[in-house]
């Protein structure tokens, strides 16, 4: 009991801490949403007024298109670079080691330091483009943080730079989770090459891709400090991103009701996927 | 538990807090340039000498400034003074501003009209002071460039399209510009003046006649400010206007259109002006002074009221805002202000600013003259109609109308 105790008043400020600046400031950010700040916070009550506004701005729909267009490419392209990857370093290979530390690295760097380098690459007129140019292909261009329509893209390339290896590295886990003895009585069976794979491997990476999603899409959704780095949301506000706008709204435009309104929709998106997998979790406690 | 509850609150508190103020002013401000730098120093010393014990706290990049100032505000310990960028009444309207009193209040009278307006709060009593003024519709001219291919500093828009084209075919880059939104609002505010004058910029864009938004003119206008990005390259989109004033002074672009601060980077590079290189209004907009001026508001603490008196009347005087203006790289806000010692470029602007006083056609700077929406609106559009290939300018104008009629 008295170790207990002692737990306890060990964990106390660390549950002070979580809740003040977890759920106080998740409750303050709420009610700002519900009130007509805008320089300052205040307390005039307004309904759902931010919300209508929010929903009605066409640069938030922009952010939202754009955010789609983002997760799909930022949650595929790591999976199946991940998984190729993992699965080539699972064939034994000699320099596994090194490969991993390399593959891996990029997770080491922050999105800020990622996004300054790739801002740099892609840069139209500076990057691997003059890079190509300068070797005899004059006519190469890729100017893709130029275009309204790719911006977005060059976001994708270097988030996915950065996370591939973190996939590979939980795929690779899976691999190495797969009891020998299976695959052995499979070989035995006659499964070989693609048939083993599909039918044998990939069905037992089921947990490793749940946890691939679950960081892959709160990620997604959390993207600003990319977007702040290597675009700043444009060219104009093509890739603007839903928690970048959050910032400009409450920090630089002075409208801190709409910003509050549009970070509780972003922490609704963040619920609705951490939610479902927490009960089924606890659920999964339950039964066990 | 509730003792621990406590302690950790009170050092939250303390945290945010920070340390106590032990000078009697504070300035809050975000001149960390170089030349910035050097005025805020001169800034200080004016106070010591006038008696008043200025300290002041510099944060790096105005957004993050104007943050740190609002975290002050809600942790209860506002600075006395801070630089804005801000129309004052949307201060006033969320914190009491100081009186700084009938002597400062006479002198900003004295003040040209445009600026004057912009220090008083809405029960008209003073509460900023105005320290020097930027001119932004300029056209930074690369003469060494210009002379090479035989062609001259453009004085309308026609000319400066054939000037454009004919850097194209010889290979320079007409028009240096960079990312910010800021510049292509620079552009589009210097095509509105120079193509449909002072009267239509004021009814369509500060007072945001729907007839003239939706006009023909007006998209004429548009479909002209977007044509100059042909004389734009892609590389615009990673650097800043000191990057495009770069381009100039390497020798490979030969125009770019920004405030007053570029002289500055000229003047550093050994340029001098009208031989290596040249400002002038923006095509078309003649004489027009289109600007913006640097201030600092004084809020209400009533504790220090004489010392915020006594500061903003020592910067309102002539000689402290000339000097203070040489260091930054604007000019004087007084029109009796001494301009020896200022380059060819200031004194130009110096002389269309008192003309322009004088025939009452000042152009103050849309951001202190819209509200923070509909300016950051305003821009918005503009920077997402500049990106596009696809925005039609009839679509740029209902979004234009749209965002000039958002209230705050």
């Amino acid at each position: 009991m008295n170790e207990r105790r002692t737990a306890l008043a060990c964990l106390i400020p660390l549950l002070l801490i979580g809740a003040v600046f977890f759920y106080g400031f998740l409750l303050w950010t709420g009610w700002l949403s519900l009130t007509r700040s805008n320089l300052l916070p205040s307390n005039d009550f307004v309904g759902l007024k931010q919300y209508e506004r929010l929903l009605l701005d066409p640069r938030w729909q922009a952010a939202l298109w754009n955010l789609l267009r983002f997760s799909f490419a930022f949650v595929l392209l790591p999976l199946a670079i991940g998984l190729g990857l993992a699965l080539l370093l699972d064939q034994r290979l000699r320099g596994e080691g090194l490969l991993r530390w390399v593959w891996l690295h990029p997770m080491a760097l922050s999105m800020v330091v990622t996004g300054s380098a790739w801002r740099w690459l892609m840069d139209p007129e500076q990057g691997i483009a003059e890079g190509v140019r300068s070797l005899g292909w004059t006519g190469f261009r890729w100017d893709w943080l130029a275009q309204e329509e790719m911006a977005v893209y060059a976001l994708v390339v270097a988030a996915v730079w950065q996370i591939s290896g973190f996939v590979m590295a939980l795929f690779l886990a899976g691999l190495r989770g797969i009891d020998e003895s299976m695959l052995q009585a499979a070989r035995l069976d006659g499964a070989a090459g693609w048939k083993l794979l599909r039918r044998v491997i990939l069905p037992q990476l089921g947990p490793s891709l749940f946890s691939a999603l679950l960081v892959l899409l709160p990620a997604a959704i959390k993207t600003f400090d990319l977007v702040v780095v290597l675009t700043e949301g444009g060219p104009g506000q093509a890739s603007e991103l839903p928690a970048f706008y959050m910032f400009q709204m409450a920090f630089e435009r002075s409208r801190l009701g709409l910003g509050a309104a549009s970070s509780m929709v972003l922490v609704m998106m963040v619920l609705s996927i951490a939610l479902p997998y927490a009960i089924v979790r606890s659920r999964r406690r339950v039964t066990a | 538990m509730t003792r621990l509850a406590l302690a950790s609150v009170r050092a939250l508190a303390l945290l945010l807090a920070g340390v106590a103020q032990a000078a009697d002013l504070e300035l809050l401000h975000s001149w960390t340039s170089g030349s910035e730098a050097a005025m805020v120093t001169e800034l200080k010393a004016a106070a010591q000498r006038g008696g008043v014990d200025l300290k002041t706290t510099a944060v790096a990049g105005s957004s993050n400034a104007n943050t740190l100032l609002k975290a002050r505000f809600l942790s209860g310990h506002a600075p006395t003074l801070a630089q804005t960028d801000k129309p004052l009444r949307i201060w006033a309207e969320a914190v009491p501003l100081a009186d700084l009193g009938p002597d400062v209040g006479a002198q900003i009278a004295a003040l040209p009209h445009a600026v004057a307006v912009e220090l008083r709060d809405a029960r008209h009593k003073p509460a900023a002071v105005p320290l020097n003024v930027h001119r932004l519709n300029t056209l930074w001219s690369n003469r060494r460039v210009l002379r090479v291919h035989g062609l001259g500093v453009p004085q309308d828009w026609d000319e400066f399209h054939r000037t454009a084209a004919a850097l194209l075919r010889a290979g320079v880059l007409p028009l240096a510009i960079g990312s910010s939104a800021g510049q292509k609002l620079s552009l589009f505010v210097g095509i509105v003046l120079g193509r449909a004058g002072r009267d239509f910029f004021e009814r369509a864009v500060v007072q945001a006649d729907p007839a003239l938004l939706a006009g023909e003119r007006m998209a004429a206008l548009l479909q002209e400010f977007r044509s100059l990005k042909g004389y734009t390259d892609a590389g615009q989109v990673s650097r800043d206007w000191t990057g495009a004033t770069a381009l100039l002074l390497q020798g490979r672009a030969a125009f770019q259109f920004t405030g007053d601060w570029a002289n500055g980077e000229f003047q550093k590079a050994g340029w001098r002006p009208g031989v290596d290189y040249d400002c002038t209004a923006a095509p078309g907009n003649g004489g027009l002074h289109y600007f913006e001026f640097d201030r600092l508001v004084f809020f209400a603490q009533p504790a220090r009221l004489g010392s915020q008196q006594r500061l903003a009347g020592l910067l309102l005087q002539a000689d402290t805002s000339a000097r203070l203006a040489r260091l930054k790289g604007g000019i004087p806000v007084r029109r009796d202000a001494d301009l020896s010692g200022f380059n060819a470029c200031a004194q130009r602007s110096a002389a269309d600013f008192r003309a322009g006083e004088a025939r009452g056609e000042l152009v103050l700077a849309l951001s202190a003259r819209l509200g923070e929406s509909a300016y950051g609106g305003l821009r918005d559009v503009l920077s997402a109609y500049w990106a596009s290939e696809r925005m039609t300018p009839q679509q740029a104008q209902t979004r234009l109308a749209q965002a000039l009629r958002q209230k705050d």
